[in-house]
């Protein structure tokens, strides 16, 4: 079909953004994921309330909504973001959040016996956490984690609302111009083949870590 | 003297787990805290250990203060001290709570070249040392998952003798082993003691073993120390008393 393959440049070029924002996006909020863990499992009250106010407001309003008020609203309090930036930000903070109770319910089902092992081996708390504890919520939280990257994948679509144009959007225009669904078909499979890998490589990080039960 | 416990005192919300308990543990003595569950016994051990902090009375390891009484509660030292100190003391717990993703040898070197900074290539060599020991050379690169309970704890012992602590602590030893393995882990206690000049405390609520694995008994009731003595004379002396019928139960 010519037809795909006339379309193909402009989706790939949409593909391309799409990545960006997941790459940018996985890299910064699995770290931010971690930090909000803590700040939730911290014995500090201020810190762990304010990890739980963050959660709750950012799994409890729509992306969408928090994309628009970060590149639309910021403005008004003096603080401008380019498109992309903005984009990136309303994401990573929206994921981070996802991550951080991931993360936290990962952590407090390691039993409380390694902590108590680590401590009479002599070990402080940032050797226990780095050594004994991570590794062991990093197999665990695996899966949730595998969800979480594949809703990715499909989210960045929302960036529409910045005013970037990415795979669906490049589908979207090319569908409206050509009049033929034809292109969201093929967008539709190009986000099939990315779901695909994703999955098969967190299939293939499970099993490395079935090493040990 | 390893152990002094002198006086403690430690309570959760609502009830008394430990009230005024005292005793000494000598060097390379084997003592047995018995009793029946809700005694007392595992939060004494973990008072000693530093798992838990006393409310009230001193605890002193090798000469040098864990906590001292100071009239109205237990001042503990520094941390910086508390590590020094609690370096003297090993724990094998109930549950063993091995690294699950770190292998037996990996187990066991970790605290060595992680926390005191020795070489790997060093603290691999008095590992496989220990592993032999035990008997579970050929399991070193094995994880925890695909060992028996038995072998689990030996890892565990392992694990905690390559640092060399003064006292080594046991949470009831026998409670995850098959009644057959009791004279096994009777032994090593025994070796460790005897040939490693090793001190050892041992929480435990079955008698058999205590009595082939003890040099002295406390007998724990209610949180208090309510009999103590030597292995030989506490079973003979006992039979009609109250102890007496537990230890026959």
């Amino acid at each position: 079909m010519t037809y795909i393959f006339e379309l193909m440049p402009a989706l790939l070029s949409g593909l391309v953004v799409t990545l960006k924002v997941f790459g940018w996006t996985l890299i910064l909020s699995v770290p931010l994921g971690i930090v909000v863990a803590l700040g939730r499992l911290s014995k500090i009250k201020a810190i762990g309330a304010l990890a739980q106010w963050y959660i709750y407001i950012m799994r409890g309003t729509p992306l969408l909504l928090q994309l628009v008020f970060i590149f639309f609203g910021l403005p008004t309090i003096g603080v401008t973001l380019g498109r992309m930036p903005a984009a990136i930000t309303a994401f990573v903070l929206n994921y981070g959040a996802y991550f951080g109770e991931i993360f936290r319910g990962g952590i407090e089902s390691i039993d409380s016996g390694q902590y108590e092992a680590a401590e009479m081996l002599g070990m402080d708390k940032k050797q226990t956490f780095s050594r004994i504890i991570l590794p062991q919520v990093v197999k665990r939280t695996l899966p949730a984690v595998g969800n979480e990257v594949i809703t990715l994948v499909k989210d960045t679509a929302l960036i529409y609302v910045v005013g970037i144009s990415e795979l669906l959007r490049a589908g979207k225009i090319a569908a409206n111009r050509d009049v033929t669904l034809l292109p969201l078909l093929a967008v539709g499979v190009i986000y099939l083949i990315i779901t695909a890998l994703m999955t098969n490589q967190f299939r293939t990080l499970e099993e490395k870590y079935a090493y040990y039960q | 003297m390893i152990l002094k416990v002198d006086k403690i005192y430690k309570s959760f919300k609502d009830s008394n787990a430990v009230r005024d308990l005292s005793f000494e543990v000598q060097e390379g003595e084997i003592l047995a805290l018995i009793g029946k569950s809700g005694a007392g016994k595992t939060t004494a051990l973990r008072c000693i250990c530093g798992l838990e902090r006393c409310d009230r009375g001193s605890i002193t390891i090798a000469g040098e203060p864990l906590c001292v009484d100071d009239g109205s509660r237990s001042e503990y030292s520094s941390s910086k001290n508390i590590v020094g100190i609690r370096n003297k003391v090993g724990m094998v717990f109930q549950g063993f709570n091995l690294f699950p993703h770190l292998t037996v040898l990996e187990n066991i070197i970790e605290a060595p070249t992680r926390v005191r900074g020795i070489s790997k290539d060093i603290a691999v060599r008095n590992a496989m040392d220990l592993l032999g020991k035990l008997d579970l050379k050929e399991k070193a690169n094995a994880y925890p998952f695909e060992l028996s309970g038995g072998q689990k704890q030996r890892v565990a012992i392992a694990r905690a003798c390559i640092l060399e602590p003064k006292l080594i602590c046991f949470d009831e030893p026998t409670s995850a082993l098959d009644p057959g393995l009791r004279d096994d882990i009777a032994g090593i206690i025994r070796s460790l003691a005897k040939e490693q000049g090793l001190t050892v405390l041992i929480i435990t609520h079955d008698m058999g073993f205590a009595r082939k694995t003890a040099d002295e008994i406390i007998f724990m009731k209610d949180g208090e120390a309510s009999l103590r003595g030597n292995t030989q004379n506490f079973f003979e002396k006992n039979q009609n008393t109250e102890i007496g019928k537990f230890i026959a139960s």
